[in-house]
């Protein structure tokens, strides 16, 4: 026993040696709440990358799937929209990592943290993207790096390459056989539709804007083989011009 | 110096603490015994440096006692300083190549082989000295889960805030800890067969 106390008189002569002072109550609190907050944050951001990435694949012509070649895979690989799938996961790593450093983080095992955080983004993101979230999210987290494509944009410069026997643009003008076309560009193309599949059915021609796959054998003129609704977000406007990235 | 305390429980006794000196030398005595035991049996340090840690751990306990959350076993909590602060100690003490063997007394090998039934499981005729040197070879983790399971009496979810894991963490590690004392014991009876055969 009085070893022990030995001890104790031991430990409290060195912090009085060592000045050592209790750290105050609300700096642990302060710490909690902050790893709280960035998990929220890094949380939020996730449902918010899943909204986008929502966005972008519903922009992403995975409708052309069956009606490619299995050579033209890389048009759907530049359909897929990997910014937003890293920001995504950075964003779920962070929620995790910050969770784990909260005060009693650690109860939760990692695959049921996972699946709560993943699951909770994807909820929170579909309901955004349904929303009609997609898009504003888009531009309002690429605004601070005004290089940054939308999809939109990407999607559009996909369809700008007649030489690759993809077109896209609004109808300005029909005929019997052929129809007018105004390309995102502003260029006018004259299009030979004597030959075209119009999928899903004859009423995509009644759409304003569409997608077109066939050839091209000189400027302003085109062959389409297969036709298609421009489709993706119908309230979408297309930004002025000037404010787009060149193609 | 702390009879005024005798009777309160750690709890309340770490609440006074972050005031009264008396009642944080109160917790030191009352813990000082168990958690040596405790450092000396998951770590290889001597007895000197299993008391600087110690000390170590009661300046951490008086500097983050604000910290403690009065809805948490004040036990758990200090193993958890403990528990931290002597892998610490431990890994520096790796790093300059000290001796990487961890004492292991003989309660440590009674408890511990008495719980796993090794006695069943392998071989009737295992003696003491193969159980000791059977826990010498068990990687660390082992060792705490048995030492904090067999030794220190804690339960799941206590051991899972001490060693800060989800439980079913502790669960696994547990029975892997089991396992590989049994396979590490049968494979010595094996090659003590083998040896005594040629």
């Amino acid at each position: 026993m009085n070893t022990l106390q030995k001890f104790s008189e031991k430990v409290l002569l060195e912090i009085d040696k060592r000045k050592i002072n209790q750290v105050p109550r609300w700096r642990f609190v302060l710490k909690n709440l902050l790893f709280w907050g960035a998990f929220l944050v890094a949380l939020v951001l996730g449902a918010f990358s899943f909204a986008i990435i929502f966005f972008a694949l519903s922009n992403g012509d995975f409708d052309l799937f069956a009606h490619l070649p299995p050579s033209r895979f890389l048009f759907f690989l530049q359909s897929l929209p990997f910014f937003w799938l890293g920001f995504l996961g950075i964003f779920l790593g962070l929620s995790i990592v910050f969770f784990r450093v909260t005060k009693k983080g650690y109860r939760i095992s990692l695959p049921i943290l996972f699946a709560v955080v993943f699951g909770f983004s994807i909820v929170s993101g579909g309901i955004l993207y349904l929303s009609g979230g997609g898009e504003t999210l888009e531009k309002i987290l690429t605004a601070p790096f005004p290089g940054a494509h939308h999809t939109q944009d990407q999607r559009e410069s996909r369809w700008m390459k007649p030489e690759d026997g993809f077109l896209a643009g609004e109808i300005v003008g029909r005929q019997e056989q052929s129809l007018e076309i105004q390309d995102f560009l502003h260029h006018t193309w004259t299009v030979d539709i004597s030959h075209a599949q119009i999928i899903p059915g004859q009423e995509t021609l009644q759409e304003e804007r569409i997608r077109m796959l066939g050839t091209s054998e000189r400027p302003g003129q085109f062959t389409a083989e297969k036709i298609l609704p421009w489709g993706g977000d119908k309230k979408e406007r297309r930004r002025p011009r000037h404010e787009r990235p060149p193609f | 110096m702390s009879q005024n305390f005798l009777e309160i429980p750690d709890e309340v006794l770490a609440t006074q603490a972050r005031s009264e000196k008396e009642a944080f030398a109160t917790l030191i005595d009352r813990y000082e015994s168990r958690l040596l035991r405790y450092i000396l049996r998951i770590s290889s340090l001597s007895q000197a440096e299993a008391e600087d840690t110690l000390q170590e751990v009661f300046v951490k306990l008086w500097q983050n006692i604000n910290e403690y959350d009065e809805s948490q076993k004040f036990s758990s909590w200090i193993y958890r300083i403990t528990h931290n602060e002597t892998i610490s100690a431990f890994r520096k003490k790796v790093s300059r190549g000290d001796d990487q063997k961890v004492s292991i007394d003989d309660e440590m090998v009674q408890e511990v082989s008495s719980h796993i039934s090794v006695e069943k499981e392998v071989d009737e005729n295992i003696t003491t000295v193969q159980v000791h040197s059977i826990l010498q070879t068990l990687p660390e983790k082992y060792k705490e889960v048995l030492v904090l399971r067999f030794l220190e009496g804690y339960s799941y979810g206590e051991m899972a805030d001490i060693l800060s894991v989800p439980e079913g963490t502790v669960a696994t590690l547990l029975s892997r800890a089991k396992d590989a004392f049994k396979k590490t014991s049968k494979r010595r009876n094996l090659f003590d067969f083998l040896s005594f055969s040629s």
